[in-house]
């Protein structure tokens, strides 16, 4: 298909970038003049050029939270795609009611309002009186673990929380595609193998991948742009010794609680080249990952 | 491509105008309920397309009218229905003609819509209710709220309202709030625990003594007192220190800083202070466990702490509580200071640009002369009022059954000459939300000293002082 | 128990091997759920016992309260919330399918520049843009307006991204076959369409979801008591004070959740049904 009216063209793209224009590059653009002036909290600040990039580079708490949300991104990507993988073959060894009706409170999680869940989290992550600790960790000889005051495990109890709310989504996401999969896909490979690791390593996986891509692109800007988690649990702060500081919620300080609103613009510019490095590697090994599994099958 | 789609809604004007007609409709929220919302959706992509173009040209339309409420921000809901009821108060009372429009917000949503309203000079509130924590942020450059000083001058209110409290919402000579709230602190006690260990509150008369009791107690296992990051700054204040100094220098005193902090890590480190696990008093669960299982005996809160927080998480505890005057600090001669300190407290203020300032001012006036609502927020649970002439009601006074029929209100109103002026500055707010946030629990757990919190908390605010 | 559209593999697989591993994790997952339902009952104290599920009195006075707008106009602000969600997935559902179908069948000029550009706007938190957004959407006249939050909500880059990839599996076969009977881009999206059924689905359930829950935005750009949605007014409940019953809030909460959960129920059926129709063409 290479001849295309610029009409039709107009007509599919146009109204999406007519809103992109709209709502987003100028927002945009007067984020970026934002984040070249300076920090006043009424009124445009003065110019004040690359001063606020300049000061982020020597912030040590900036890099702290950087690293912090690159730790957190990469462990619920590992933690919840297996977990993921796995819950959806299981449900599809499952019989139709119990799999939709354990896929649907599988879904909960995702559903559940912030308000609500600032509070569970509040009792769920809890010091000694905290289910975690009054369930899991005591019960099996532990010391009870101050997950939100610790600062050794504040950064765990961010990744559980992600994992626990996201991993239903995504299952039902690969679980989904799974179905997809047309079965004389299967039925060819058993001409050359029977063993269940090569059918998923060579049937599943191959045609999940724009699954699971979708979903790692999803969780990955989960933990760098939005904001829930972080918010949620800690309220917009880093927690003791700023163990769980992410860049949403450093930036989320430094516009809204502290009024340094060209900085939070700088800060989260900054960002911005960086995630799209890595979405970029995402695709990139992905569509590797594509051609070589289908050359395989080939 | 754009040119062609450009031309080709030109050439549609008719229906443009009917788009228009019916964003327009669509437009306000308060009119979408009772239109067929179906009936438009038919017309989804035509609305998308022409929705904003349409959308520029409406905005000429927006103007205002002299007539409309005031608006007002309210920070809780539950401070919402009292302004409701003094709103109606107030339209019977003097101006049947007064109308306002009070919305409340999420506490922590308001700081955010806030900050937003007056960066942007958009839409903000003609009254804001604003915790005086909050207010140092404001400060920072041109203040966004009107000067009250001249207005002041001739009304109760200037002799009325206590005068350290006056002075919380100012810089240098100008008053951009007015305070609600006395905010005295004191400290709240177990009446029947103490009975039990034998303490009596003439016991804890300076915090040296306070320390003594808290010995005793910790060899027999049990914590004297709940201790919570805000202490460093209410027992700094008592002491006479504070965050800044008036000329903007952070931790003016730092022997009294490192006292301070040094001083609440040992009481943790003794056993005679217990950190609760959210290391806050203001926690929920605190009240459900330590403060029901009587593992604490003591905690340091204002008016407020005691009308609401502690009532509300620990009703079964009815007639069990008592408050006393903080025990005092001693000077180096020996000579025990005050007995009260004070942080936090709402106030009220008036957005600089608002066009109805003065409707706005008279109700702020009224609000806080008027002895009815004065009384309504002592006697209702939300803090003892800072206004002097209506302490003179005898319901001020009444013994309170919660806290074993002791006159809860004449122990503020004794102590209100004692509470110490608050420093602000611009970023003590983020002092404020750096040490609670960060630094306690590190320097309660011996990460830190003292020393390089000071280093630490200096250089994250880029303050002065070294 | 034959499953129509399950593969044939299952011989090998033991059903309660699955069984085993998901039924404590759906105790995991359904547990909040059930502790927001039985917190509707609870006096505050109650709530903030971690370890208390069962409430001592079975009372729904608070949810009756809430129901007859006793601290907010519920019906109103729940059909707002509603009407705002809905139309919000639609739209991005409509948009970024077109211009997903764009990008994985059409070659044109600058394509993956602009491809690039929708990946800005996932990359870019909301934080930057929230402050600039305002002043803009006030300035264009829809501030105080549900379009304000409507048409911010629909540029979804993750919408493009993710239709470019379900158009791309679509086997161009279909296309030149759409284009034979005369059909041009435009009719040849459209014959798609149906087809993808299951993937507009769960796009717009993804969406639907996201602008249901979505905070920021409209605190911002909605004005006024009358204009809330149902996430700010929960939120305006939780006060300084804690005299409000926290109940209510759980009460608010629940009914909160019913909208994407019935709208999950409604879509999980015609998600198989689309399923299966794409496996049996």
């Amino acid at each position: 298909m290479s001849a295309v009216s610029s009409r039709s063209l107009a007509g599919l793209l146009g109204p999406f970038f007519f809103l992109f224009i709209l709502f987003w590059l100028v927002p945009l653009i007067g984020g970026l003049r934002l984040s070249l002036h300076s920090n006043t909290l009424v009124g445009e600040g003065v110019f004040v050029g690359l001063e606020h990039y300049s000061e982020l580079m020597e912030d040590a708490r900036y890099f702290k939270a950087l690293r912090n949300t690159s730790f957190y991104a990469f462990f619920t990507l590992a933690l919840i795609l297996p977990v993921a993988v796995v819950f959806a073959h299981a449900l599809q060894s499952l019989g139709g009611r119990l799999r939709s009706l354990l896929q649907f409170a599988m879904l909960i999680p995702g559903l559940t309002p912030p308000a609500v869940l600032a509070l569970l989290f509040l009792l769920v992550f809890h010091g000694r009186q905290g289910l975690l600790n009054q369930w899991f960790v005591m019960p099996l000889g532990g010391q009870p673990i101050n997950w939100l005051k610790d600062p050794d495990v504040i950064l765990m109890a961010l990744i559980m929380q992600c994992a626990w709310r996201w991993v239903g989504f995504i299952t039902f996401f690969i679980h989904s595609g799974m179905q997809a999969i047309p079965g004389m896909y299967y039925e060819a490979l058993e001409v050359e193998t029977h063993k269940a690791w090569h059918r998923f390593r060579w049937v599943t996986l191959p045609c999940l991948r724009h699954v699971i891509l979708f979903c790692l692109m999803y969780l990955v800007v989960d933990a760098f742009a939005l904001f829930s988690g972080a918010y949620v649990l800690l309220g917009g702060s880093g927690g003791t010794a700023d163990a769980g500081l992410m860049l949403v919620s450093y930036t989320y300080q430094r516009a809204l609680a502290f009024g340094e609103f060209g900085s939070a613009a700088a800060m989260s510019v900054s960002v911005a080249p960086c995630l799209l490095g890595i979405l970029g590697c995402v695709v990139w090994i992905s569509r590797r990952w594509a051609f070589k599994s289908g050359g395989h099958k080939a | 491509m754009m040119g062609q789609m450009l031309q080709k809604i030109e050439s549609r004007k008719p229906r443009i105008m009917r788009g228009l007609i019916w964003v327009d409709r669509c437009g306000r929220v308060s009119s979408i309920m009772k239109l067929n919302i179906f009936s438009g959706m038919s017309r989804w992509m035509q609305a998308i397309l022409l929705g904003a173009v349409s959308a520029t040209l409406l905005s000429a339309g927006n103007t205002l009218q002299a007539s409309e409420p005031l608006e007002i921000w309210i920070s809780s809901f539950q401070d919402k229905v009292y302004y409701e009821k003094m709103v109606a108060a107030y339209q019977s009372k003097v101006d049947s003609e007064f109308e306002a429009s009070i919305q409340a917000f999420g506490f922590r949503e308001m700081p955010d819509k806030l900050a937003i309203a007056m960066k942007t000079g958009t839409n903000p509130p003609d009254i804001v209710q604003l915790d005086e924590v909050l207010f140092g942020t404001y400060l920072a450059g041109e203040v966004p709220f009107l000067d009250l000083s001249e207005r002041l001058k001739e009304t109760k209110l200037l002799e009325g309202l206590v005068p350290q409290r006056l002075k919380l919402f100012a810089q240098g000579d100008a008053i951009y709030g007015l305070p609600q709230s006395l905010s005295a602190m004191v400290l709240y006690y177990r009446v029947d625990l103490f009975k039990e260990h034998g303490i009596q509150p003439e016991d804890l008369s300076t915090w040296n003594a306070f320390v003594d009791v808290g010995r005793d107690l910790a060899s027999k296992n049990q914590a004297l007192i709940a201790l919570d990051p805000t202490y460093f700054e209410i027992l700094l204040r008592q002491k006479g220190s504070d965050w800044f100094d008036h000329a903007g220098q952070m931790f003016p005193d730092e022997a009294q800083a490192e006292a301070v902090m040094n001083w609440l890590y040992e009481l943790n480190d003794e056993g005679i202070g217990l950190i609760p696990e959210r290391a806050s008093i203001f926690d929920p669960v605190f009240f459900s466990s330590m403060v029901n299982y009587g593992e604490v005996l003591t905690m340091i809160g204002a008016d407020w702490y005691g009308l609401d927080m502690i009532q509300q998480f620990s009703p079964e505890l009815k007639g069990k509580w008592g408050a006393m005057p903080l025990p005092a600090w001693k000077d180096r001669f020996g000579v025990p200071g005050r007995r009260t300190s004070t942080f936090a407290g709402q106030g009220l203020l008036i957005y600089k640009q608002s066009k109805k300032a003065d409707r706005a001012w008279k109700f702020i006036q009224w609000v806080l002369e008027d002895q009815e609502s004065n009384v309504e927020r002592f006697v209702g649970g939300n803090s003892f009022p800072a206004f002097k002439p209506s302490w003179a009601d005898p319901r001020m006074h009444q013994p309170s059954a919660y806290f074993n029929q002791q006159a809860f209100g004449d122990l503020l109103a004794g102590l209100a000459p004692e509470v110490p002026e608050v420093v602000m500055h611009p970023k003590r707010p983020q002092a404020v939300f750096l040490f609670q946030e960060n630094f306690f629990s590190s320097l309660m757990y011996g990460q830190i000293t003292p020393r390089e919190t000071m280093r630490q908390m200096r250089t994250m605010l880029k303050a002065g002082g070294d | 128990m034959k499953s129509h559209n399950g593969p044939s593999h299952r011989s090998f697989e033991r059903w309660y091997w699955g069984l085993w591993v998901l039924l404590p994790m759906a105790w995991l997952f359904v547990y909040p759920f059930l502790w927001m339902f039985l917190s509707m009952f609870k006096g505050n104290q109650e709530i903030f016992q971690p370890t208390t599920l069962l409430p001592e009195q079975w009372d729904l006075v608070h949810l009756r309260r809430l129901l007859a707008g006793e601290w907010f106009p519920f019906w109103r602000v729940l059909g707002l919330s509603l009407f705002m969600a809905v139309g919000q997935a639609l739209g991005a559902v409509v948009l970024t399918s077109m211009a997903g179908f764009a990008f994985a069948k059409l070659r044109f000029r600058g394509r993956s520049l602009l491809l690039v550009a929708c990946l800005f706007t996932i990359v870019l938190p909301r934080q930057l843009l929230v402050v600039p957004l305002f002043e803009w959407v006030h300035r264009i006249g829809l501030h105080g307006s549900v379009w304000g939050v409507m048409f911010p909500g629909m540029v979804s880059g993750l919408g493009v991204l993710f239709f470019t990839q379900v158009f791309r599996q679509v086997p161009d076969a279909y296309l030149e076959t759409a284009c034979l009977e005369g059909a041009n881009e435009w009719g040849a999206y459209r014959l798609l369409l149906p087809m993808l059924g299951s993937c507009l689905l769960s796009y717009g359930l993804i969406h639907f979801i996201l602008a249901w829950n979505e905070h920021l935005i409209p605190l911002v750009v909605l004005g006024g008591a009358e204009q809330q949605t149902l996430p700010l007014a929960l939120a305006s409940l939780y006060g300084s004070s804690l005299r409000f019953p926290y109940a209510a809030l759980m009460a608010g909460s629940f009914v909160a959740m019913i909208p994407p959960m019935f709208f999950f129920l409604f879509s999980y059926r015609r998600f198989r049904d689309a399923l299966s129709n794409v496996i049996l063409s």
